[in-house]
């Protein structure tokens, strides 16, 4: 046999044994049917893998007794007054529905939650009392700046690497002079990017 | 039951309406080769008859489901085995060797004469018994086709593969399972015969 023919019967390997085991659909199986007709060594594998496929075949079945009392049982399971099998469709219905009242429970209360949160957000902003957020200032702080009268309502720990809050400058600041400016001084350079220049403008003031 | 006198389709849409009778119907159409596919994938007879049952009451409750794109018995196995992988994630569930299921006593009697009966019985059972030995893979595609006679589409379902893998599977278990029937000279004729091929 040469390779390509060798190669050609490799192909249809699968195909043969399919249509011996009887899987082929009727066009698979007349195309097959056509290859072994003309390809030796096709006909020849066919005829074994038909033989073992057909031994397979005579082997007795499993007779299983048991097949009848599945079924018995299985509808004895269905017909059985209150129990979930016999409610099935009803149960299915039951489900689908209380599935769907849940989902528009969820609706309602996301709606109600998202109209609170807004109703809050704009009064708060129309609010003309509403206090300042301490900030840490970003350059810094002049004597005005701090003695300013604008409301401080919160207080955030300081560790001695950030600055100060703005509350912490004012305490200092209500306290004594020394205390404004030690204050200051321990902070970092780097804390305020432009601590020079606005120590000299302070100065020159 | 013949084809005239069993309509699937009208069964199934009767069923679907809540009739238990029509499901019964069904159930008893698909059950031998329904418990024999179980008894193929478990290999222990109470364990099939426990996943068959647990297969046609799922069946029963999920009927609303089948929308008929595949065969009812195609969904029917592909339910068969998600109750099989349930029950192997379950602890302490055992898989079972080939051999437990069947019992001499089970196999349905020859119409042939005495002593052709028992050679062929003899001949069946060493086959029975290579097929066992065959790759996990390979024996479950070579009894579900030919001991429980299920067809390409309802194995791919049973085991869970496209139907590539599964025709595949087919093509080399049997050429594996040729291979270790001569060597353990299965079917001497056949043998004969082989040897002859230039």
């Amino acid at each position: 046999m040469s390779t390509n023919a060798s190669t050609c019967c490799e192909s249809w390997g699968e195909e043969i044994s399919l249509l011996a085991a009887g899987c082929l659909s009727p066009d698979a199986e007349q195309a097959v049917r056509r290859h072994i007709a003309n390809c030796g060594p096709c006909q020849t594998e066919f005829d074994q893998v038909s033989q073992l496929c057909q031994n397979l075949n005579d082997v007795p079945s499993v007779n299983i007794r048991w097949a009848d009392s599945v079924v018995a049982n299985t509808m004895t399971e269905i017909t059985r007054p209150q129990n979930v099998f016999s409610q099935s469709h009803v149960v299915t219905a039951h489900r689908e529905h209380s599935r769907g009242a849940r989902s528009e429970l969820f609706a309602v209360v996301c709606i109600a939650a998202v109209l609170l949160v807004s109703v809050g957000w704009t009064l708060s902003l129309k609010n003309p009392q509403r206090a300042e957020i301490a900030h840490r200032p970003r350059t810094q702080p002049t004597r005005k700046d701090v003695s300013a009268l604008q409301p401080v309502n919160a207080v955030v720990a300081r560790n001695h690497s950030m600055p100060p809050t703005m509350l912490e400058l004012r305490n200092a600041f209500a306290q004594s002079d020394d205390k404004f400016d030690s204050l200051l001084a321990q902070q970092p350079g780097a804390a305020f990017p432009a601590l020079a220049d606005i120590r000299s403008l302070d100065e020159s003031l | 039951m013949n084809a005239a006198t069993f309509d699937e389709r009208d069964l199934i849409s009767r069923a679907q309406q809540g009739e238990a009778a029509a499901f019964r119907l069904l159930a008893e159409h698909h059950s031998r080769r329904l418990c024999s596919c179980a008894l193929t994938l478990c290999r222990d007879a109470h364990l099939a008859e426990d996943l068959a049952q647990e297969t046609l009451l799922e069946a029963w409750r999920f009927l609303a489901r089948f929308d008929g794109r595949s065969q009812f018995s195609t969904w029917l196995y592909g339910i068969l085995r998600h109750r099989y992988l349930k029950h192997l994630r379950r602890p302490g569930s055992v898989r079972h060797s080939p051999l437990d299921a069947i019992d001499s006593a089970d196999l349905q009697q020859s119409q042939l004469a005495p002593a052709e009966a028992a050679e062929r019985s003899e001949d069946s059972g060493r086959l029975r018994s290579v097929v066992s030995q065959l790759p996990e893979e390979h024996r479950l595609v070579i009894e579900l086709r030919f001991f429980a006679d299920c067809n390409l589409d309802e194995i791919a379902a049973t085991i869970g593969c496209p139907l590539g893998t599964v025709k595949s599977r087919l093509h080399n278990g049997l050429k594996k399972l040729r291979e270790m029937s001569l060597n353990v000279n299965l079917f001497p004729r056949e043998r004969e015969s082989i040897a002859r091929i230039p």
